[in-house]
């Protein structure tokens, strides 16, 4: 009797374990608390997160910081010595540079640092830029942990963003989200 | 002895202006011209008494140049394994109009070093004039962080392509 009561709580502990362990949080700019040029978003989970594989699928829509202007240039070097003619040519520069981090428990689970560049003798007539941090992978050192965080900030560019962001916690790859997946510790 | 010495140098100073000579040449609508760490000059500035190492250049001589141009560009920045936390911006120019830039980083995550990846794929107009292409490579950071960022290896690939106007036309 005392055998089969083991063997119940065991399996009600795995089954819990289970159910604990996979989840998805979906989230936009408006979820997120803003201050300056980062977005932040905090999420307690009321089960600790028990899960192999990480997917981040975060997309922002914003503006960069853009520069156009006619410069003189050297227009031959030999060196570090400019032997050429000195030429006024047109240059625009364009930089939206964002920085994404994923965290639980205070643990990086996820960093990237994206962006739109640009450096042309055309003028550049938007300022607007889209970036994507999609991201997949197989952690073989399990993900333990409940205080999930996810950070959003313009490194260059304007504050303001649109934001929209899923994240998952997953214990199987069968289910076709992403095609391939990194492995890593 | 003396003499030797003054050879010596003679011999240094004519090996520095045949490399400063020998520029590789990029062919348009032929090549992909590979370069690596001994085609880059390092750019230099003093900093506490120390010669830091802010950058690389390379220049490049382009033959056949015509208005419109294709630039692509693709290499990677290897860093020693104790800065391979690191940023690199990489620019491009042509007789100095732009062409292209990119900002690239390098991790080390889980003592796996991840080298910095720039690539640039630009169509740019009204570049006749496109004589010398000039490669930089620019630390990020700090003028410290730049000391402490010691680049190991530089591996960039560069053709350079003409549209071609005479067919898919309607």
């Amino acid at each position: 009797m005392f055998k089969v009561a083991a063997i119940g709580l065991a399996f009600m502990t795995t089954s819990a374990a289970v159910n604990a362990s996979e989840m998805e949080v979906s989230f936009t700019n408006k979820d997120m608390v803003q201050n300056g040029a980062t977005y932040s978003y905090a999420l307690e989970t009321m089960n600790t997160i028990n899960a192999s594989v990480l997917e981040v699928d975060i997309r922002i829509q914003g503006e960069g910081d853009s520069v156009f202007q006619m410069l003189p240039a050297c227009t031959e070097w030999q060196g570090s010595t400019c032997v050429g003619a000195a030429k006024d040519i047109l240059h625009s520069e364009f930089l939206h540079e964002v920085d994404v981090s994923v965290e639980c428990n205070g643990q990086a689970l996820y960093q990237k640092t994206k962006n739109n560049i640009e450096f042309t003798n055309e003028e550049i007539v938007t300022t607007a830029s889209q970036l994507a941090f999609v991201h997949s992978e197989i952690k073989l050192n399990r993900i333990e942990c409940s205080d999930l965080n996810v950070n959003v900030r313009t490194v260059n560019g304007a504050n303001d963003a649109i934001i929209t962001g899923v994240v998952r916690f997953k214990d199987s790859t069968s289910i076709p989200t992403f095609k391939n997946y990194d492995v890593n510790l | 002895m003396k003499k030797l010495c003054i050879l010596v140098g003679m011999i240094g100073c004519m090996s520095q202006a045949y490399a400063l000579e020998q520029q590789k040449v990029v062919t348009v609508n032929q090549d992909v011209i590979t370069l690596s760490m001994e085609d880059f000059q390092p750019i230099t500035t003093n900093w506490a008494n120390r010669e830091v190492t802010t950058g690389y250049q390379a220049l490049i001589d382009v033959v056949g140049a015509e208005s419109s141009l294709v630039f692509q560009g693709k290499g990677e920045l290897t860093a020693r394994w104790f800065a391979s936390n690191f940023g690199m911006t990489a620019k491009v120019s042509c007789s100095g109009i732009p062409i292209g830039m990119d900002k690239v980083y390098g991790y080390r995550i889980n003592r796996v070093s991840t080298p910095a990846s720039p690539e640039i794929s630009e169509l740019r107009h009204n570049v006749g004039a496109c004589t010398q292409l000039k490669i930089e490579f620019n630390k990020e950071g700090s003028i410290s962080r730049q000391f402490y960022t010691r680049i190991q290896d530089i591996n960039f690939s560069l053709s350079v392509k003409g549209l071609n106007n005479t067919s898919g036309g309607v």
